[in-house]
């Protein structure tokens, strides 16, 4: 067993990118390694040990690597991206791009999360006890496919688009989205415990459940009939029938 | 005293660019303008230039020599960690190359007007493809014209006569009489008078009215609501009709579907309609471009880093993801330390919160005409008018890259000088 902490010295406004902070990253490394990793300010190059207070306690792999990480992370980008192993504990928000790519372990974000939290996420598991921004488990800019596998939690709200291009996996949001969650999803399953508007535009597969409020359903769902998931009744709707007729989506609303 | 009427003049003021206009020059003066609509008439009259290069001091602008102006520049851009290069539509792409070798020098971020205007264009263009054709296509062959969102009228004057309207083309002889005009608007526009049919959607509706179509068009259309957006499913049906039983549609694009909600996925949504619709006849897609030259600056852009626009140097290579790296999305989170302001008008166009931290950071202003971003300015340098004084390439709103012509000399340096001068000086400060 390994925990590694590494606390932010002070705020910023310039974000860092710091796609270094994962488990398989840090694993096994000493204090003075970890402060000499590099670490993008601007269009600067920095390391780690800028910006960081680091202690290490214990040695292992990246699997039973611990990183706690403390103080002001909110302008930090990319904790945390293609980890594969182990866990991160982020104790309060962070910036966009946090469990990016990510493959496996645990990440746990005490505060918010910006935008493109667990973009193209293939495994692990992503927790944000906050609030989390926009693209959630959606793709970069001209992806295609956007979250494939793994799971996410928000125990607050969500943005817009969440779940785009979504293949894999879920997404279980506690609180309200904004528009167009799974927008074209082929795959996996959202899950919105509040409201949502027009879920589900040019979804083709995969399944939506909205049990709160839903505005501007979309005009290209075939009702279906009623169906009882866990002792409650919703109503079921199959499309997007814009996407050529084909799309065989399914949307739940209670 | 010598008169000459200089012809063929190509208009640099809108995404039109107008190529038949005529400039007389008395004694190396432009002093008439004829066949261009009044906001291009005034941009090649020109009118109340800056008079020199001013540098900011104790809160006043103070004129000073270029070379003053250029170097105070140079230590501005060579010093910030998170520079922001903003503007480049209304200039030519020989200075836009500048403009990108500079960014990638101090790894800048470079985002032009697109990002507050077509840049939803060009996003749902990457994520669905471009069912583009020219503006020659559309004069000769098009007798569906749709404008949704835009209002030619008043914003291009002379599209509707020249290209899409009233224009007499080959196939279309007749001009008016030969083409079907639909406007899809939120109001009445003066476009919306003129055209054959007049729909009016709710505000942030275009989204389900393009499922709807969609819906429709692929045989569903009994789960269609019996309105969508405010539209009648009656007038949906028929407007679907009328797109597949036309020989050449095509679908002019405004800032009503890119600035209202889902902005670039209105975009895409329109996008797969115009490629579902060509199963049944030819149908296209055009944005209707502002600035002469935005459609050059993403065609620069693109050729040189692989992106459009909000292209991020800071790492050595491009990285483009609007949202996170285009010029609003750093200025309203605070980031950039320095900002440089060329050809374009931030300073009348951003939000407040961008322009409150565009007064707290070095401004470098480089533009031919004093504008709302002068007064933040902390540096500011004149340019030559591009189209007017300097020759150079500019593509218009189909992609077809004009040559624009010099009609008068000028004292003033060209951008393309302005910026290699910058380049040059920083090169030497970060040696």
């Amino acid at each position: 067993m390994a925990k590694i902490t590494l606390t932010m010295r002070s705020s910023i406004t310039v974000p860092l990118e710091a796609e270094v902070i994962t488990p398989d990253g840090l694993a096994g490394k000493s204090e003075e390694e970890i402060k000499s990793l590099t670490v993008y300010h601007g269009n600067r190059e920095m390391k780690l040990g800028d910006f960081f207070d680091v202690s290490v306690e214990g040695s292992g792999d990246p699997a039973s690597t611990e990183i706690i990480m403390k103080g002001d992370l909110t302008r930090v980008k990319r904790i945390g991206e293609g980890m594969t192993a182990g866990s991160i504990v982020i104790e309060g928000s962070c910036d966009m791009h946090c469990g990016a790519l990510m493959r496996g372990g645990k990440i746990t974000v005490k505060g918010d999360a910006d935008a493109w939290a667990g973009r193209e996420m293939r495994g692990g598991e992503l927790v944000i006890e906050g609030n989390a921004g926009n693209y959630l488990g959606a793709g970069y800019r001209g992806e295609m496919t956007g979250m494939r596998g793994g799971k996410i939690t928000v125990e607050g709200d969500a943005g817009d688009y969440i779940g785009e291009h979504m293949a894999g996996g879920e997404i279980l949001v506690k609180g309200n989205v904004g528009i167009l969650p799974g927008l074209s999803m082929t795959g996996g399953r959202i899950i919105i415990e509040g409201s949502a508007t027009m879920p589900g535009g040019e979804m083709t597969k995969g399944e939506i459940i909205v049990k709160g409020e839903v505005y501007d359903m979309l005009p290209g769902f075939r009702f279906e009939g009623e169906e009882e998931i866990e002792g409650k009744r919703f109503r079921k709707h199959t499309g997007d029938l814009a996407v050529r007729g084909v799309g065989k989506g399914v949307l739940l609303l209670g | 005293m010598a008169t000459e009427t200089v012809t063929d003049v190509i208009c640099p003021l809108c995404g039109s660019l107008c190529d038949d206009i005529e400039v007389i020059v008395e004694a190396g003066r432009i002093t008439n303008v004829k066949k261009a609509c009044p906001l291009g008439k005034s941009k090649i009259m020109g009118h109340g230039r800056i008079r020199a290069p001013m540098v900011r001091e104790g809160g006043e602008l103070r004129e000073v020599s270029y070379d003053v102006a250029i170097e105070r520049s140079a230590e501005i851009l060579s010093d910030a960690k998170r520079p922001l290069l903003y503007g480049w539509s209304s200039l030519i792409c020989e200075a836009q190359r500048k403009g990108v070798e500079l960014a990638e020098e101090i790894g800048a971020l470079i985002d032009n007007t697109a990002s507050v205007c077509h840049g939803p264009t060009v996003i749902g263009v990457q994520g669905k493809g471009s069912p583009g054709c020219t503006l020659g296509e559309v004069k000769n062959r098009a007798d569906l014209v749709v404008f949704w969102g835009c209002n030619p009228a008043e914003a291009h004057p002379r599209h509707r006569a020249r290209y899409s309207h009233a224009a007499k083309g080959f196939f279309r002889p007749g001009g008016k009489k030969d083409r079907k005009v639909y406007v899809v608007d939120v109001r009445e526009t003066k476009t919306a008078k003129v055209a054959d049919e007049f729909i009016r959607v709710e505000p942030g509706y275009d989204y389900m009215v393009f499922s709807a179509l969609r819906t429709i068009l692929a045989g569903h259309e009994d789960v269609v609501p019996d309105t969508v957006g405010g539209v009648e499913k009656s007038k949906l049906i028929e407007m679907v009709d009328a797109m597949k039983s036309c020989e050449f549609g095509i679908i002019f694009g405004g800032m009503g579907l890119t600035h209202s909600r889902g902005r670039y996925k209105n975009l895409e949504n329109v996008i797969s309609l115009v490629d579902e619709l060509n199963a049944h006849t030819k149908f296209t897609l055009m944005p209707m471009r502002g600035h002469y030259n935005v459609t050059g600056s993403g065609h620069t852009f693109a050729w040189l880093t692989g992106y459009p626009f909000a292209v991020d140097f800071s790492r050595g290579y491009a990285w483009y993801n609007p949202g996170e790296t285009a010029a609003n999305d750093v200025l309203l989170r605070g980031e950039v330390d320095a900002m440089m302001a060329i050809a374009a008008d931030p300073g009348a166009h951003f939000p407040g919160e961008s322009l409150r931290h565009m007064a707290k950071i070095p401004l470098i202003q480089i533009d031919p005409y004093p504008n709302p971003t002068t007064e933040l300015a902390d540096v500011v340098i004149p340019s030559a008018i591009s189209g007017v004084e300097v020759a150079g390439t500019a593509y218009r709103m189909d992609g077809v890259p004009i040559r624009t012509r010099k009609i008068v000399d000028t004292d003033y340096l060209s951008d393309e000088e302005i910026l290699e001068r910058i380049l040059t000086r920083v090169r030497e400060l970060r040696r």
